[in-house]
Order: C-alpha cells, then structure tokens, then sequence
C-alpha cells in the first residue's frame, strides 16, 4: 500500500513542481490549467476506446484508429446534412455508427485470426486502413464548400468546424474565474460515459467479456463463444473510437482527413497505460486518472522546454518521447511477468 | 561379469511427496532390464534421475548414490549422461522438424574439416563436413533397420520413423553402453514396435544395456531378461525371464498390500439409463478415444480407469465439446448435441476438469467470483435485473458462497481471497463448489484427486459420495488411481488403447483390472492365460 501510494503521487508531485516553474517564469499558470483540462476532455472517450479489448483479452487496441475514421465517414454525412450546433454534433455520433460496426466486425474477425500477435497486427491494420482511406478521401466528390479542397475534388485535410459544432460541449455549463475557465459541463458528460460504461462491464454481458480475458479456456469449458466476445469488444472499441473523434474535433475546432490520426492510437495507449492500465487489467479509474495526468505533463511541460530549448518542434518532440516510452515500458513490463 | 549400472538405494521426494523409496537395481552389461508399474509409480521420476533431467535439480535432487562402471558418478545434467555413455529415448520427441535426418543425427557432434580459422576460434567458425555426417548417420539408420533417405527432412515423417530416428540418434554416440527407452512403442504401430523390440535385443546381443518401460505386458514378456515392478516408490518385485507371468506381473502392479475400504456396492442392472454413448470419437492429443460405448445409470457412481493415453481423459473432455467429438450421445431418452458445450451444461451436467489451473479456474480472480459465475452464467443464477441489465446479486452470492466455503471447508482468509493463492486441494475444493452451485443431475469428475495432499482427496471422495447417496446424482469418475476408483465407485470401466475393454464391478480382484489395463485378454489366447494361471 505504501509503495503504490509513493508511485502514484510521482506524477501529480511532478505537475506541481511544473506549476511551481510556470509561476517563477511569470506564465499564466490559470491558462494553462484550463488548456489541460479542456484537452482531457478532448481525448478521454478516445482513450476509453482502448479498454473493451483490453478486458477481453484482446490486449491493447492500437488500431482504434479504425474507428477513428469511421468517425470522420459519420462526420461526412453530419455536415452535408447542413445541421449546426450540438444536433449536428449528435448527428455525427448517429451517422458513424453503422460504419463502426461494420467495420469493427470485419477488424475484430481479423484479430480473431491472429491470436498472439494482436499487438502487432492492431496496429499494421490500422495503418493500413488510414492509406486506404485517404485515397477514398481524395476521389470522393462531395457537392459541400466546408469538406471540398476549395480548388478542386476530394476531402480538405482540416474541415474547419467553426460555427458547425466546435465548442458546443466546451462552453455548455462553464465556469469562469478570472483567467480560469472550466468546461463543466463537457468533463461532466466525459464522467457520464466512463461511468456508463464501467456499469455495462457489470452486467452478465460484461462479467463475460472479463471472463474471456481472464482465461480464456475456462470460458470456453462454460459453453462460452470466446471469439463472438472479442469480435464484440473491438465493436465497442470501434464505436467508442469514432464517438471520440467527434469529442476530439468538437474541443480542436477541425475534423482531419488523411494520415493525421496516423499515431492518435498510440496517444490514447500512453494514456490509460500512464493511468495504471496494463495490457492485461485495467479499469475505468485509469482511464480518468491516466487521461488527465497525460494532458497535464504535455500541457505544461511544454512551456517550460520551450523557455529552455527555444526550438519550433519541441512540442511534438516531447509528445513522441512520452509517447513511446511509456508504451515501451508498459508492454516490456507485461512481457516480463507473463515470463515469470 | 561386473555391473554396469547399480543405483543403491535412491530415494526422492517432490515437495515432501515421496515418490520413490530406497530403490536398488543393478543392471549387467547387455542385459534388457523392464521396468513396470501404474502411473505414478515412480519410473519416470526414476529414469530422469538416472539421465540428470533438470526437474529432479529443481526439485530439491535426491537421496541415494549412483555406480556405473563400479565409479561412483554425478549425473547432474543430460550431457553428463552422455558423457558417461547413457542414452535415453524420451517419450516426446527431440527432433528438429526443420533439419534433415543426418543432420538431426549429428546435432552438436558434427564432423567439421578442420582450416587455419579452427584454432583462433576454437572449431566454431569450422566448415562441415556433409559428406562425413551423412556417413555417420547412415550408419547409425543401418543399425536400426531404417533405409529412409539420411538427408529426408523430419517434418512430415511418420511417428514410428521419428522414433526409430530417436533412437539411431543415441546410438551414435559410439559410447553408449547404457540405453533407456520410456514408453517406446506407446506411440507405435504393432509391426513397428515388434521391429522395435528386435533393435533392443540386436543391442542387448552387442552388449549395450537396455532399461525399458512399457505398459504393453506381451512386449515385457518377449525381450526382458529381469523385470521390476515398482509401485508407489518401492520395489515389490523382481523377476528372471521365464520366473513371472503376466497375470502375477498384473498382479503385483496394481495390488495393495491394504485393501480398499468397504463401501456398499450397489447393483444398478434393472435401474433406467441416464445417459448412453455409441461410438464415441475424440482427437482429444494423447488421448485419442476411437469408438468408446457404455451406458450410464441413474443414480449410480461409473468409474472410467486406464493407463496414461488410454483415452479415459478424452471421454468427458469430448463430451463437453471441449476436442473435435463424433459419436452418438442419447441423455435421459432424448438426443443430446455433444459438440455444444452450452447446450451439455444448460441440461444440468457439470464437468470438473483435470487440468484445474488452465481450464477449471480464474487464479487472478476471487473465490467468490469462481464460485458463482458459471452458474451466473449458464443459469443465469445469482443475478438480479436492474435498469434492464442483469447484474451480479451480491448479496445472494455472499450467502451461498460463505455456506459452501464452510460445508467444503476450504480454508481461506475470507471469499475475496484470490484463488491463484491456495493450496492444490483448497483449489480442487472450488472447482467443486463451482461445479455444486450449478445444480448438476449428472457429474463427470475428471481426475479430482490430482495433485492434491490426502487430507483434501478424501474429503473430495467423501463428500462425492454423499452427494450422490443424498441427492441421487449420478457420477462419473475419471482416475488413474485405481485404488480410488474401487473405494468410491460401483463401476468401474476400463479403457484401453481408446475402446471400452471391459467393465467390472469395484470388488473384483485388482489383477483383473491389471489385465484389462494393458490388454492382455485381446493379445493372449485364452488358454494362455489359463496356463499362465496354473504355474
């Protein structure tokens, strides 16, 4: 009890210490407060997509960006049905997902094939279907000023949302104090879906799901259908990938076409793994706490690296390195005590 | 002539499981010495003492010295075994799938031609010499009868090459005077096996000496010059060839000195049938059943024995649908779809499997939760519905689960204690109260007394057979421990090499069942067996 206390308190210690710095270098500490909290709402749903695989057995599902671009087919559909505000934001939710669950069925038949190597796989797959969309992007010919590249055919790469959606959830119900501003509201509707979904894995559906994961040959001794499980987590992962997009866009002011969700996977892995997840348990206090603890060290790291390295790239360079390290350290962990 | 091998009373125990006792043998050269005994004898325990496997190592070594030669030796690996001129055929194989046969011959004692690279890099840089370890493992194949190509890849032989391949493997080492062969032609054809037994003798003529373990009684019979019979550990039994029969072989295998607790065995002839099989066939690996038919009673306990590989553990593993399963299966009069594990469990008929820790429970999970979850599951037991969802009922699965836990006294600290953290028994206690909180009509046990101290084994017996006497349900009880069988079963059918080789009663005498075990009825005409009965 005591060491877990010790190792949870690192981070929260280590944003202090940040807050601390901001205030010695006279930068607006209440500012970027409110950018982390704005950009934990932004990503929480997206992260929570990570977790149905993980409790099935599926393991860490790099390849949500599948769902990712389910989301943006939805987001199509949403603007050229020429609705605005938070009807056009719930019409986006609606229209992508049918294409994430097909598309889900067909990747989580896929996984299904591959058991083993799903890490790997999940994230080749969801290369591959980003390069496979952003050619159906370029030949798609849509009649709509917003989506079009404005001299010529196909899909912009940035789809301005400026008075289509962006912020609808940001500003509903926010508090302001001085140079403090927060989206009560949109963290309140975040909580609301975490929660929800954290009671969806106590039902009877739910404790089969965990009963997959946990051991796999056990279920099947049960009469149960260990594949059906799986193909059904990586539905929901999808599902929850492309609500997550719309969350992304509404808090980023753009829908982005192309390769820009490239490695968003992979941001949203490093999330929950910060948060405690492994790539065999997680649950949804990992999701909260890992989310919010991801966005602060960005969010305020950045700054500072940037008053001591004055240098352009500094923020993605940062991200990369958080990134990927603390993927590598969460799956070199697993693999070790799966040895032992 | 002096021995060449004497083991001076070896004694080894696992974990405070003592499983052999001060056991002697001496071997002379070219002798062919079987070994012979149930499972769990102590012959492999032995014969990896003898060849230094790793486990014994692992396992805290053993008591007891070792002379080959007359020197009194260390075998504390393989290699040291090697060395010394000790080759043994493992019952898997170690093969390498992807490497021709002379190649897997020579595996690490490859000729090598010799260049100026060979000194500074001490022979590992050196080029081989194809030509040399195609000679070699030619003859090597020669001596073993085998015309197969020496430069054949393995993958893709037959079980029998592979073996006789195994074998020409150990024989090339020149130095070998001292073969072990572990249950040999259990993987065989009969024509291979008997090509097999002429190789051992061609050896034993050469002056190598063979250990050699089967359970195959007629192959003992033909080739041993000395049998030992072993049984929990001891030896009970050594025999010159021509001193022994097989019903006295059966007999001294399997009979104890103490006899089994009476129980009152019952007669089930004129009562209704719950459960018939026809042709039962499961590719259930190292247990094949091919064509398993029996009826089961109502009320009744049915005791499924056999040797390893005989099947018996394939017979409920393919009911449940967990192995590709043919076979006709008819369950209280009505047809029953053995492939569908949902639909065998949701008819009330519990399985608890042998392989407790991959496939009877969750060790990361809590006691409670692999107490009721597969009746949550199955009969959608202790749930309650809420919000449309059907959630787990806390409280209803906290009072049933605090009641097993003390009617089958498994000890824990409390019900949310992990069950990867208890002892063998205690586990085997909650895959009980799993399977009792399923409300079974018909049970397979499979194995439940694996593994576990004797305390928790009666206990488990025990409380069986008050189930079945309180609740009339009827139980079928997969063992290898025949002991076991006889005290808790009225039944007991034995399976052989996949089929049904007969079924008696529990009090019938153990040589029997000895005979039935290694099918000696089917191979031996029946006026042999009476004249082997005479002498």
């Amino acid at each position: 009890m005591k060491k877990f206390i010790l190792v949870r308190s690192i981070l929260p210690v280590f944003i202090i210490v940040m807050f601390l710095i901001l205030k010695v270098y006279n930068l607006s500490a209440m500012h970027y407060l409110t950018l982390t909290l704005q950009r934990t709402g932004m990503l929480m749903i997206a992260m929570l997509a990570i977790v149905p695989t993980i409790y099935s057995g599926v393991g860490i599902n790099f390849g949500i960006t599948i769902g990712f671009i389910s989301g943006l087919i939805g987001g199509i559909f949403g603007i050229l049905t020429g609705l605005t505000g938070i009807a056009l934001m719930i019409a986006c939710i609606v229209f992508s997902i049918p294409f994430s669950v097909i598309t889900g069925y067909g990747y989580g038949k896929l996984l299904n094939r591959v058991k083993g190597s799903e890490t790997l796989i999940s994230t080749y797959a969801g290369f591959a279907f980003v390069s496979v969309m952003s050619m159906l992007w370029i030949i798609l010919n849509v009649n709509n000023e917003k989506l079009r590249f404005s001299n010529g055919n196909g899909i912009r790469i940035s789809v301005n949302l400026e008075g289509l959606f962006k912020d609808v959830l940001t500003n509903w119900l926010s508090v302001s104090a001085g140079e403090l501003k927060i989206p009560v509201g949109f963290l309140l509707i975040c909580l609301a879906i975490c929660f929800l979904f954290s009671i969806f894995m106590k039902t009877k559906i739910g404790i089969t799901v965990k009963m997959c994961g946990y051991n796999p040959n056990y279920a099947k001794a049960k009469g149960i259908n260990v594949d059906r499980y799986r193909t059904l987590t990586v539905i929901v992962s999808t599902m929850l990938a492309a609500v997550g997009i719309c969350f992304y866009a509404q808090s980023f002011g753009y829908y982005q076409f192309y390769a820009v969700y490239m490695n968003l996977g992979f941001t949203c892995a490093a999330g929950i793994l910060i948060g405690g997840a492994t790539d065999k348990r997680v649950n949804i206090y990992n999701v909260i706490y890992g989310c919010a603890i991801y966005e602060a060290i960005l969010t305020l790291s950045t700054p500072i690296a940037n008053l001591l390295l004055p240098n352009g790239a500094l923020p993605e360079i940062i991200r990369t390195l958080i990134t990927n390290g603390v993927i590598l350290y969460a799956l070199v962990k697993g693999g070790k005590k799966n040895n032992e | 002539m002096d021995d060449i091998l004497f083991l001076d009373n070896i004694s080894k125990s696992y974990f405070g499981n003592v499983v052999l006792k001060n056991v002697s043998l001496r071997i002379k050269p070219g002798e062919i010495v079987s070994l012979v005994g149930e499972n769990g004898a102590g012959k492999s325990t032995l014969m990896n003492i003898l060849f230094g496997m790793e486990v014994i190592k692992n396992s805290g070594g053993f008591e007891g010295k070792i002379y080959f030669k007359g020197k009194n030796v260390n075998i504390d690996s393989p290699k040291s075994a090697l060395k010394w001129g000790i080759g043994m055929i493992h019952q898997e194989f170690m093969l390498i799938d992807d490497f021709s046969i002379a190649e897997n011959i020579k595996l690490n004692k490859e000729n090598t031609i010799k260049g100026i690279l060979t000194k500074p890099f001490r022979g590992l840089l050196d080029v081989l010499d194809k030509k040399a370890i195609g000679a070699d493992a030619r003859k090597a194949l020669d001596t073993v009868g085998l015309s197969v190509d020496e430069w054949t890849k393995i993958a893709g032989l037959s079980v029998g090459t592979m073996q006789f391949i195994e074998i020409a493997k150990a024989l090339e080492n020149t130095k070998t005077e001292l073969m072990i062969f572990d249950e040999p032609s259990s993987v065989l054809t009969e024509s291979e096996a008997g090509a097999l037994l002429d190789i051992i003798q061609k050896l034993s003529q050469k002056g190598i000496a063979c250990i050699f373990i089967s359970h195959r009684m007629d192959e003992i019979l033909r080739i041993s010059d000395t049998i030992v019979v072993l049984r929990d550990g001891e030896v009970v039994g050594n025999f010159k060839r021509g001193g022994v029969t097989a019903i006295e072989l059966a007999n001294r295998m399997v009979g104890r000195d103490a006899v089994a607790e009476k129980h009152e065995i019952r007669n089930f002839d004129n009562s209704p049938v719950m459960m018939s099989i026809h042709d039962l066939e499961v590719d259930m690996p190292g247990e094949f059943v091919k064509g398993f038919s029996i009826d089961i009673k109502e009320g009744e306990i049915l005791g499924i024995g056999g040797l390893a590989g005989s099947g018996k553990l394939g017979i409920p593993n393919g009911l449940l649908g967990l192995y590709e399963t043919r076979g006709k299966v008819e369950y209280k009069g009505k047809p029953l779809n053995i492939g569908d594990t949902r639909e065998v469990l949701s008819r009330h008929i519990a399985f608890v499997s042998e392989d407790r820790k991959r496939v009877g429970l969750m060790l990361d999970e809590t006691i409670e939760m692999n107490c009721i979850l597969s009746s949550a599951i199955i009969n959608n037991r202790f749930l309650k519905k809420y919000l449309g969802g059907r959630f787990i009922n806390k409280k209803e699965t906290k009072k049933a689960v605090e009641k097993i836990i003390k009617t089958l006294d498994i000890r824990c600290t409390n019900m949310n204690q992990k069950v990867g953290s208890l002892s063998g028994g205690n586990q085997q206690k909650v895959c009980m109260a799993s399977m009792l909180l399923q409300e079974p009509e018909m049970l397979f046990a499979s194995e439940p007394s694996r593994g576990i101290d004797i305390g928790a084994k009666v206990l488990i017996l025990d409380y069986l057979m008050k189930l079945n006497r309180e609740k009339n349900l009827t139980i079928v009880l997969i063992s290898s421990e025949l002991h076991e069988l006889c005290s808790v079963c009225d039944r007991i059918a034995i399976v052989s090499e996949g089929k049904l080789a007969g079924i008696l009663s529990a009090d019938a005498p153990f040589r029997e069942f000895g005979l039935l075990m290694t099918n000696i009825r089917k191979n031996m005409s029946a006026e042999q067996i009476k004249g082997d009965m005479t002498i």
